[in-house]
């Protein structure tokens, strides 16, 4: 028996858990972003009109947590996949950190282009 | 006299080591089991062929193969019932092999310990039976009957990819001691399963549940594990 | 070479628990097996295990005793009381240790243990789990060996136990099926727990490697072979295949049917019925397949389940629903099964007293393997579980009182060796004969032989030829060779090394039956039809001769507790 199965496991229940909540959450944010834009109207399409829709609270939020929610959903899925592509030890380690690194990219990135509405 | 023709997996580790197909032909009078072919070919044919056996009742797991394309038991698979000729046997796929259709159960055991298949009981014991409602005891109907034949473990793509993923079978006995009432391992086997070469590998493929020769539910006993972890680790509630 | 203080041969339900016993005892202990323990043949039995909890409302009165009563009046009066007495006591606390240990036991609505009844019985009181008891029992205690951290050596068959020069047991010699090759271990102590000699019979319920090898093994080391002459003979195994159909379908209220369409126990045992003992059921079988009233005039009747429903076979039988479909192509629910006597269960063994002791210092044997005697003549169903769990536990804690005795340690090197080198050159010289005996050929007219001369009903002048035939059998088996030389898995190496041990157990069987003039539970003879407690009322010991005849001997039996009286149901 190779010994690696009797070492600790590695990654427990959270990032299981968290794929299915931000599951949940872009399922919401999904609908939102549907009924908001197809459904509700705003009147002309403006700057300034899309502009005050994004600096609301409500919006913010939102958008936030999708941001949050797609990043993560999307990474740990690529990294569930590729995961039963024999990543295992440091080459595991390794893909862990290059993800992190994607993913605190992205939200800086998302972050940095909402700025003008939360500064606003 | 009705005869029937195998086309059978050869491989032996002391000659050249090729894999290579070996076909024969047995003759029967009313029934014949493809382990009751096997063991006239032994006997008459070919002295050299290896494979497992034990109980010939199919209770005890030994003769799990690869016929005619789908997991079976040697010795409850009837020639009769099989379709297409001739029949072939195979070890069970993508495990190593010992020798024919001999595969290698070594890692499969050893995972299946692994997980802690047994009571854990911290508190005394009464003096007579530890009671159980038959409702509480209908819950262990399922992965009990297992016989750890490694059907579902070799037939796992998950299995396939990682080589440490504990596969269905070990996962489905730590479903039936965590689901058993007089259990109280708390984090001891929890920490066994709770990861990624434990149940998060499920991708909830169920070939294993198309696999099993004793229709038994792997992948409902994983998610039901995934369920149990997510309200321990996160909601502390244990049973 | 590989050292242990104790050896276990076997990995049942008896071997795993001596083992756990040894191993809890702070000994060294580790299991050799011919398949993984969870595989063993106890994982077939079915129907339950005895023992006197008064679970159920039928068994409020039940104790011990009763259970004692029951076996020994079931043994025809051959049991050692004593023994009887001291296994149907322990079964109490052995039971909850199961249950302990985790056995998915079935329950009554009140949570405890269910209890249904059995064949032979007084009360309702045979433990069970579905109609997969033993393979449930077998997964606990297999499991429970793994929590102990006794290590398993899955896949080494033993060929030969070694004695040191003082004559205590000393090590085994075993082949590494899966790496191939012989290996020595050197051992204080050995338990053999091998299971019974079933296949020594064409027409046996047992499993594959229920050969009586191991049994052998103890039979050349010098321990005689007791009460070999008893076989018995299942009432109810499946047509084509010998498959077990359990004795808890009659239990549960399954009929047996004859060609005529009759329920014809009524005119064996009139109070009984379906649940009289098996070696009365099984003659009355036999009795109406003689007379013509097999279904069809054929050598088969029905065990009809059909009244019992749909939802009573679904929860109590579902196994021997599965077995009769695959195997039979029968469902119980809409057909009766079709279903034959067939050999079962050996009561004979090695002789061991009531800790498991045999005559060789340091051998120990439990288990169906072992002859102590509990079952006599003839074993009542659900008692077979109970002894391999209270004779495994019982020569598990004398082995470790044996250890604890020893003065001198790692003893018997040498002979280890030697036996190695014996066990290398005599594969060598099987492999250089490239003609002689075919082995199956011999196997074949064996287990032919036995069914045909040694079955249910027994004659003189039957016995002697098929004696003489074993005789014959047992010249040839010197002569065979083997087709296969390879080292891995060699199948025509391990079943040609069983054969020799087989015939040689299969000649005590003979020599017993023929010697015994009386009958008496599973042994009855045409010539001779009633119990004869005057001159018979004693154990058969066959010790080995040089040539591997069995030179026959006799025991008394441990009475005392109950008047031998005459068998009524």
């Amino acid at each position: 028996m190779r010994q690696e199965v009797l070492r600790k496991g590695e990654g427990g229940v959270w990032p299981w858990f968290l794929q299915r909540i931000t599951a949940v959450l872009l399922l919401y944010g999904l609908t939102v972003h549907l009924v908001v834009l197809h459904v509700l109207n705003i009147g002309r399409l403006t700057f300034d009109n899309i502009g005050d829709r994004l600096g609301s609270g409500f919006f913010i939020f939102t958008d936030f947590l999708l941001l949050f929610a797609v990043v993560f959903h999307g990474l740990n899925g690529v990294r569930m996949v590729l995961l039963d592509y024999g990543f295992a030890g440091s080459k595991r380690t390794a893909l862990d950190a290059a993800l992190v690194v994607i993913g605190v990219a992205a939200i800086a990135y998302g972050i940095w282009a909402f700025w003008p509405w939360l500064t606003d | 006299m009705p005869e029937a023709t195998f086309r059978i997996h050869r491989y032996d580790p002391e000659r050249d080591g090729d894999r290579r197909w070996q076909e024969f032909t047995v003759p029967y009078e009313n029934s014949l089991t493809v382990l009751e072919g096997l063991f006239y070919i032994q006997e008459n044919l070919d002295g050299s062929i290896s494979f497992r056996y034990c109980c010939r009742a199919a209770v005890c797991g030994s003769c799990a193969m690869y016929i005619n394309g789908r997991y079976r038991l040697a010795c409850q698979t009837n020639v009769k019932n099989l379709e297409d000729a001739p029949i072939t046997v195979e070890p069970l796929p993508r495990m190593p092999l010992v020798k024919d259709l001999v595969c290698d159960m070594t890692d499969f055991f050893a995972k299946y310990e692994y997980i802690k298949p047994y009571i854990m009981h911290e508190s005394q014991y009464p003096e007579k039976e530890t009671l159980q409602s038959p409702e509480d005891r209908h819950k262990l109907d399922n992965p009990v009957d297992c016989i750890l034949c490694g059907s579902c473990y070799s037939s796992c793509p998950s299995v396939w990819g990682e080589d440490n993923y504990l596969g269905p079978a070990a996962l489905l006995w730590a479903y039936r001691f965590e689901a058993d009432t007089r259990d109280e391992a708390r984090k001891a086997r929890l920490s066994s399963f709770d990861n990624e070469r434990g149940v998060y590998r499920c991708h909830t493929i169920t070939n294993c549940v198309e696999a099993c020769p004793k229709e038994l539910n792997p992948t409902e006993a994983i998610q039901w594990l995934k369920g149990a972890a997510v309200r321990r680790r996160i909601f502390g509630r244990w049973k | 070479m590989i050292y242990h203080e104790l050896i276990v041969v076997g990995g049942g339900l008896a071997g795993l628990r001596a083992a756990i016993e040894a191993k809890r005892a702070g000994v060294d202990v580790a299991i050799l097996s011919q398949v993984y323990p969870a595989r063993s043949h106890s994982g077939a039995a079915q129907g339950g295990i005895n023992s006197a909890l008064a679970n159920h409302p039928d068994s409020a009165d039940d104790t011990p005793e009763k259970h004692t009563f029951d076996t020994v009046k079931g043994s025809d009066y051959l049991a050692d009381q004593d023994a009887a007495k001291q296994m149907c006591e322990d079964a109490i606390p052995i039971l909850y240790q199961m249950e302990h240990w985790g056995c998915p036991f079935s329950r009554f609505d009140d949570g405890r243990i269910a209890q249904r009844p059995f064949g032979g019985a007084g009360y309702p009181r045979t433990c069970y789990g579905a109609d997969k008891t033993g393979h449930y029992l077998l997964h606990t205690c297999t499991n429970e060996a793994i929590k102990a951290g006794v290590p398993f050596y899955t896949e080494w068959f033993v060929t030969d136990i070694v004695r040191d020069a003082d004559g205590r047991a000393c090590g085994v010699v075993a082949y590494d099926m899966t790496a191939g090759g012989f290996e020595g271990f050197q051992a204080e102590a050995v338990v053999i727990a091998t299971g019974g000699a079933g296949r020594t019979y064409s027409n046996s319920t047992n499993a594959i490697i229920s050969t009586g090898f191991g049994a052998s093994l103890a039979y050349r080391a010098g321990v005689p072979l007791k009460d070999m002459e008893f076989i018995q003979f299942h009432p109810t195994g499946l047509l084509t295949t010998n498959i077990l159909m359990t004795e808890g379908a009659r239990g549960e209220g399954g009929y047996l049917i004859n060609g005529e369409g009759e329920r014809f126990m009524a005119k064996y045992a009139p109070k009984a019925m379906e649940l009289a003992p098996r070696d009365i059921t099984s003659r009355s079988i036999w009795t109406e397949i003689l007379e013509g009233r097999g279904i069809d005039g054929k050598q088969f009747v029905y065990l009809d389940l059909r009244h019992l429903g749909r939802d009573k076979i679904m929860e109590r039988l579902p196994g021997i629903r599965d077995l009769s479909i695959h195997f039979e192509g029968v469902d119980p629910i809409d057909e009766p099964i079709p279903i034959v006597p067939s050999q079962h269960y050996t009561m004979g063994g090695i002789d061991t007293d009531m800790d498991g002791r045999t005559e060789v210092p340091g051998l120990f044997a439990a288990g169906e393997c072992a002859c102590v005697s509990v079952h006599g003549a003839n074993r009542l169903g659900g008692n077979s579980l109970l002894e391999t769990l209270v004779f495994g536990r019982r020569s598990g804690a004398a082995a470790s009182e044996y250890l604890s005795g020893l003065a001198q340690h790692q003893r018997g090197a040498a002979e280890v060796e030697q036996s190695l080198t014996r066990m290398d050159e005599k594969l060598a010289a099987l492999t250089l004969r490239s003609d002689g005996e075919d082995p199956y050929a011999v196997r074949t007219e064996m287990t032919e032989t036995m069914k045909e001369h040694f079955g249910i009903y027994r004659e003189e002048q039957i016995m002697q030829a098929g004696l003489d035939k074993l005789l014959a059998l047992n010249e040839r088996v010197h002569n065979i060779y083997l087709r296969h030389s390879g080292r891995v898995f060699n199948l025509d190496m391990i079943r040609t090394y069983e054969l020799q041990g087989m015939v040689e157990v299969a000649l005590t069987t003979a020599a017993g039956a023929l010697n015994r003039t009386e009958s008496r539970g599973s042994h009855s003879r045409t010539d001779y039809l009633t119990r004869d407690d005057e001159n018979w009322l004693v154990h058969t010991l066959a010790h080995r001769e040089p040539d591997g005849r069995p030179k026959l001997d006799q025991k008394p039996v441990a009475l005392g507790l109950y008047e031998p009286q005459e068998r009524k149901y």
